[in-house]
């Protein structure tokens, strides 16, 4: 690198100001630095979860791993501002890294998996947390310290403007973001596998790095540009041509040494994988285990359990996991009619190409109708009946999956119930006892259900069956009933048999399980508003890897004494500050504040996905909408607070008044959703209207957050400072409000916990306001 | 005040229980003996608008009763002490626990927390355990505690075997059942067997070695279902009251016991040979894990092993892995795995092979080794015929069969 004169050392690269066509360049590069870090954010978290486990921990894991790698090359880069020489310089061969690392990055993520552990293991929260760091660290980094070159180098060095100038960084970042969110959401995801993406993201940050040494290089332009065009025509070439798909097979076959993997594709939703040993075939979802084509016990032990409790069962549907041989067994029992709903349209179709014969032959039977949709938005749009439902969706370890065992799901069911009608879900268990958080996530589902049906029955067996009925004395353990339905019926099993009904019927272990549940009968119902299930599905998770210790029974007024005591922390601190408001502590106010702000802002986009996803269902194009809704609000907020920034007092105000804002909205909140659930349909208007304006105000607070913040001449080191600890605050929001608060508090209360949040953040930007005055 | 209020209400509800409870588990107990026999249907309870929370076995849980003293253990200087148990011969400061986390060194005393506290209960058939060549279609109680010396990454059990037993006793899940009431329970209803299972009846030794001897003299049988990883003197102690052992053969490699279950495959293969030379019936089960202990040549060591130590009749299990633990990310055994399996360990020369948990009679069913007759035709645990007269001899050729069969 070419030394620095000391003239560069002291003063903006541009002297005065950047020129127009300058501030372009530097713009698209951010544009396009914004684009880069949403969908490599995106694919690289699918495919650690993939390699981890897709818990919402290890989301969550990860997403703190993203933002807190991004906030640390963002502070470092803005450390580094006064000693880098060529500023340019640095920004393209930054931009030229990215483009070679991202490849790298993806195989990385592929290998952590299966390569790096025993095979099959599952892998603890800390090298989660370690290994995920590892594979970000590179994008991030670079990504990071690109956003402080950019602020730099459009910052100018009238400081009246400066804020304002590194507000357009802040601003074109959250329009990138936009582009790609939207991209990803109606283009890429259903079209190209993440290798060509990365590729082509590649080739676009080589493009970009391009035009940066163009537009701003002043020596070994011609030498840049032309190894960088190398660079992009290779990997189009690479992206456009089979190479990708070598490298797409090449990369995914890390995950699954000792198998065959036939195939591995991306869908929309997340990643399948079919793997084949000795004639066995598997079906991974998101790296988990789907099922095998060999089931059979499974399946007809599900079956068989629910469809001979109900005496003619005509119309059955089954909600997920339908594939690997249950719809079969469930044709043996001869309804007229077997929906089966399954959310994942290709992945659907990508399975059955590469299922035997057996498996899939069910599937094309005239009575089975496979519909392609949320299983809860479809039972809540169809007026179909049914004797017999089935859900099956696997155990509750996402938010997302948590919304099928809930009370208002088990209602839906019901409501769906011919009068004879007979719901069933299940969750797994290690047969022999119930203990520990497994028993509060049993507990917590039976509760709901009990809420719900005047006839339980549990049978536990392989897993534990919770069949439930609309009407008492509908249910029967009577196993010679039962043994001759399926005499009547003519079923022929490979491994159900009289005996085995039996030996399910007996009143023992059944007896045992509803003594153990009965200790823990305060354990609240799985709600759609208080998710509690997936988090002690979380808890039993960590003990796997000896948290044990950390099993203390979490609860709302914990989690409220924490944050209140947070709260007076801040609220001594802002006291402080506002007696030595002329010495420079008051800084720190601000950067707590922006912190507390970043917290706010991320744990307020979580309750609008999650309360949209239990509202309105996981339904993928609006909810790429409501995340863009989101950014936009940012960005739209970012511009506005640009011409907010001029003067030191006006800037203060408004940061503090979108303190304000943020726990006004966040207080009103439960409101909002508690009208929604009477009026599902507006639920998309509602809450994206709702992401927008949450976006407006997170815009809001940055650039009038550098305003009061930066030192003269220093705007690019505030913007660095208050971008990253924007970063960490999301960061620890993102983690605690979707692992703890939100199943433990519930989401009307976690709204509430977060105004609590802004409050203390507000505290804190209070001794601004005060110094401002003078 | 409303906390403590509703402390004292559980507090009164569970004293009012705690007779009751113990009566109707094994009230439910007898059903089940009445279907095991005669295949009559079992009186059901179902949870509806009529049945309260106080109708089912809450309070079988007391308060645990004084920590027993724990069977075969040297003092050492300085309040130490040394287990000898199992292979792990743990020494153990004052306070401390052994590697099983279910015994503590009081004072310089060793006990046990699980002495007739049991964390699993469940009546099922006997070859469920699995023993094949042992009263089939008999059922038995099987009992099992917190704790175990092994911590294998594919423990189906790892629920109470990884836990320490007052995580359990915390959350009132642990029954109190000392040998007296196991005991009489088993006999009053007519359940044969007890069998020692689920975490690992080494760790509980104690409660282990009492009941059995206690069973022995009522007449109740008594089945160990171990890994195997126990020293020499106590095995030969507890065998004297024991009426069938079934061990693990985890893998068969020593680098598979310490990667896998942190533990050494030699004092396995010792217990084994230890049980056959006491003339003990002894079944013994290989859990096969795809791609990682389910190599051929593995599988054949294993077998020729088990030929040399015990002769061609011991029964070798084949069981198919399920994933569990922390072992979750991969599929079950493929069925073609547990066939080759068994074929490897035939072709071998043992003659009583079965793959578990797996549909199909032809491997789960025992063909006599001269005639080649199915003379215990079964699928899965379910028996379907049988062929052998009283004294346990083939009713087609008159060759006997090995095993404990009535
Ligand atoms: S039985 Fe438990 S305490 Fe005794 S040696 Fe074995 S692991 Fe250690
Ligand atoms: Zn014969």
């Amino acid at each position: 690198m070419a030394p620095a004169s000391s003239a560069a050392r002291k003063s903006p690269v541009f002297g005065p100001k950047p020129t127009g066509s300058q501030r372009r360049t530097i713009g698209a590069a951010i544009l396009v630095m914004g684009l880069t870090a949403l969908l490599l954010q995106v694919l690289l978290t699918r495919e650690l979860l993939v390699s981890f486990f897709g818990n919402e921990l290890c989301i969550g894991l990860i997403l703190v791993d993203w933002l807190l790698l991004m906030a640390a090359g963002t502070a470092l880069a803005g450390r580094l501002l006064n000693r880098l020489g060529n500023l340019q310089a640095a920004l393209v061969a930054d931009q030229l890294l990215i483009a070679v690392l991202l490849p790298f990055q993806i195989y990385a993520a592929r290998s952590v998996g299966g390569r790096t552990m025993f095979p099959g293991e599952l892998i603890d929260p800390l090298s989660v947390l370690g290994l995920g760091a590892l594979v970000l660290a590179p994008g991030c980094l670079l990504l990071g310290a690109q956003f402080a070159f950019g602020c730099q180098l459009v910052a100018g060095e009238d400081s009246a403007r400066a804020a304002a100038n590194v507000g357009y960084i802040y601003v074109l970042e959250a329009v990138g973001s936009i582009v790609g969110g939207l991209l990803f959401h109606f283009c890429l995801a259903d079209h190209l596998q993440t290798v060509r993406i990365i590729l082509l993201l590649s080739a676009l940050n080589g493009l970009a790095a391009m035009l940066v040494a163009v537009g701003l290089l002043v020596r070994r332009r011609r030498l840049a540009v032309i190894c960088l065009s190398i660079f992009v025509i290779m990997t189009v070439v690479c992206a456009l041509s089979p190479i990708a798909d070598s490298l797409e097979r090449f990369t995914s076959m890390q995950r699954w040494p000792g198998y065959r993997l036939v195939t591995s594709r991306n869908t929309r939703y997340g990643n399948v994988a079919i793997t084949e040993h000795n004639s066995q075939i598997s079906v991974f979802h998101d790296g988990l285990l789907m099922f095998t084509s060999e089931d059979d016990l499974d399946n007809e032990e599900l079956a068989n359990v629910v469809l001979l409790q109900h005496p003619a069962p005509e119309r059955v549907l089954i909600m997920g996991g339908g594939l690997g041989g249950l719809i079969g067994e469930v044709l043996k029992h001869h309804p007229r009619v077997v929906d089966y709903v399954e959310l994942d349209r290709q992945a659907i179709k990508v399975i059955q190409r590469h299922l035997p014969n057996r498996l899939s032959r069910p599937l094309s039977d005239k009575r089975v109708s496979l519909i392609y949709a949320d299983a809860l938005t479809f039972l809540r749009t169809t007026d179909r009946q049914y004797d017999v439902i089935i859900s099956n969706v696997g155990d509750p370890r996402t938010a997302v999956i948590n919304r099928f065992y809930t009370r208002q799901a088990f209602q839906e069911a019901a409501g769906h119930l011919n009068r004879q009608g007979i719901f069933c879900v299940s969750l797994s268990y290690p047969q022999t006892h119930l203990s520990g958080p497994r028993r509060l996530l049993h507990a917590s589902v039976w509760e709901a259900l009990r809420q719900t049906y005047p006839q339980r029955l549990p049978l536990p067996d392989g897993r534990i069956y919770y069949l439930a009925a609309k009407q008492s004395n509908l249910l029967t353990t009577d196993a010679h009933l039962l043994t001759s339905r399926m005499v009547q019926r003519h079923i022929q099993t490979k491994y159900i048999s009289p005996y085995f009904i039996h030996t399910v019927m007996v009143p023992f272990a059944r007896q045992l399980l509803m003594q153990s549940l009965a200790t823990v009968s305060q354990t609240p119902p799985n709600d759609d508003f208080c998710p509690v299930t997936y988090h002690y599905l979380l808890r039993l998770w960590l003990e796997r890897f000896g948290g044990g210790a950390l099993n203390i029974q979490l609860s709302f007024r914990c989690v409220l004494a924490v944050i209140v005591a947070l709260m007076a922390l801040c609220g001594l601190a802002g006291l402080y500050m506002w007696g030595r408001r002329d010495k420079p502590i008051w800084r720190w106010g601000i950067v707590g504040a922006i912190a507390a702000t970043g917290v706010v802002e991320m744990s307020m986009e979580l309750v609008v996905i999650f309360s949209f996803q239990v509202i309105a269902g996981s339904l993928f194009y609006q909810l790429g909408i409501l995340i863009a809704l989101y950014m936009g609000g940012l960005a739209a907020g970012g511009h506005l607070g640009r011409y907010m920034t001029t003067n030191k007092r006006r800037a203060a105000i408004i940061l503090c008044a979108t303190l304000v804002g943020l726990a006004l909205s966040a207080a009103l909140m439960p409101a909002v959703l508690l009208w929604l659930s009477g009026h599902r349909e507006l639920a998309s208007v509602v809450l994206g209207t709702a992401a927008a304006i949450l976006g407006i105000l997170g815009g809001l607070h940055f650039p009038t957050g550098v305003a009061v913040f930066a030192l003269p001449g220093q705007p690019a080191q505030a913007g660095a400072t208050l971008y990253a600890s924007d970063l960490a605050g999301a960061s620890v929001g993102a983690l605690l409000v979707s692992t703890i608060i939100i199943p433990v508090a519930g989401l009307l209360q976690t709204c509430f916990l977060v105004s609590l949040i802004s409050l203390a953040g507000l505290f804190l930007a209070l001794p601004t306001l005060a110094r401002c005055k003078q | 005040m409303a906390k403590d209020e509703l402390t004292r209400r559980q507090w009164l509800k569970r004293i009012a229980l705690a007779g009751t409870g113990t009566a109707a588990v094994f009230g439910a107990a007898s059903v089940i003996d009445r279907i095991g026999r005669t295949g009559v249907s079992p009186v059901s309870t179902i949870d509806g608008p009529e049945a309260r929370p106080t109708d089912t076995l809450l309070g079988t849980a007391e308060a645990a009763t004084t920590a027993h003293e724990a069977m075969y253990y040297e003092k050492l200087s300085g309040q130490r002490v040394k287990c000898q148990v199992c292979p792990n011969e743990c020494v153990v400061g004052p306070g401390g626990r052994g590697v099983c986390g279910n015994k503590v060194n009081r004072d310089g005393r060793y006990y046990t927390l699980v002495y007739g506290r049991a964390a699993a209960l469940n009546v099922d058939p006997v070859e469920k355990k699995p023993l094949f060549h042992f009263y089939p279609r008999s059922w038995a109680l099987s009992v099992g505690t917190a704790g175990c010396p092994f911590t294998c990454k594919h423990c189906q059990n790892w629920e109470i075997s990884q836990r320490l037993p007052e995580e359990l006793e915390r959350v009132g899940q642990v029954l109190n059942l000392p040998p007296q009431t196991l005991v009489s329970k088993a006999q009053s209803h007519n359940i044969p067997t007890i069998a020692y299972t689920y975490n690992e009846p080494i760790s509980f030794y104690g409660y282990m070695h009492d009941t059995a001897k206690l069973a022995r003299q009522k007449g109740v049988r008594s089945v160990m279902i171990s890994n195997g990883y126990i020293n020499r003197e106590p095995m030969i102690e507890v065998c004297k009251y024991l009426d069938a052992v079934k061990i693990d053969l985890k893998g068969f490699s020593e680098e598979f016991y310490s990667q896998y279950c942190a533990g050494r495959l030699e004092p396995v293969l010792q217990t084994i040979k230890r049980v056959i030379a006491l003339g003990k019936w002894l079944e013994i089960v290989y859990l096969v894990i795809p791609t990682v202990n389910d190599d051929p040549e593995m599988i054949r060591q294993a077998a020729e092993w088990v030929l040399r130590a015990g002769g061609p009749d011991v029964p070798l299990h084949f069981s198919r892995f399920t994933p569990a633990f922390r072992l979750k990310n991969l599929p079950p055994t493929p069925y073609d795995t547990l066939r080759q399996c068994r074929h490897i360990a035939m072709e071998v020369g043992l003659n009583y092979v079965y793959t578990g948990n797996m549909p199909g009679t032809d491997i789960a069913s025992t063909y006599c080794p001269s005639c080649g007759e199915i003379v215990v035709k079964r699928n899965g645990f379910e028996v379907l015929g049988y062929h052998l007269k009283p004294n346990g001899a083939c009713k087609f050729c008159g060759q006997k069969i090995a095993g404990v069969w009535a």
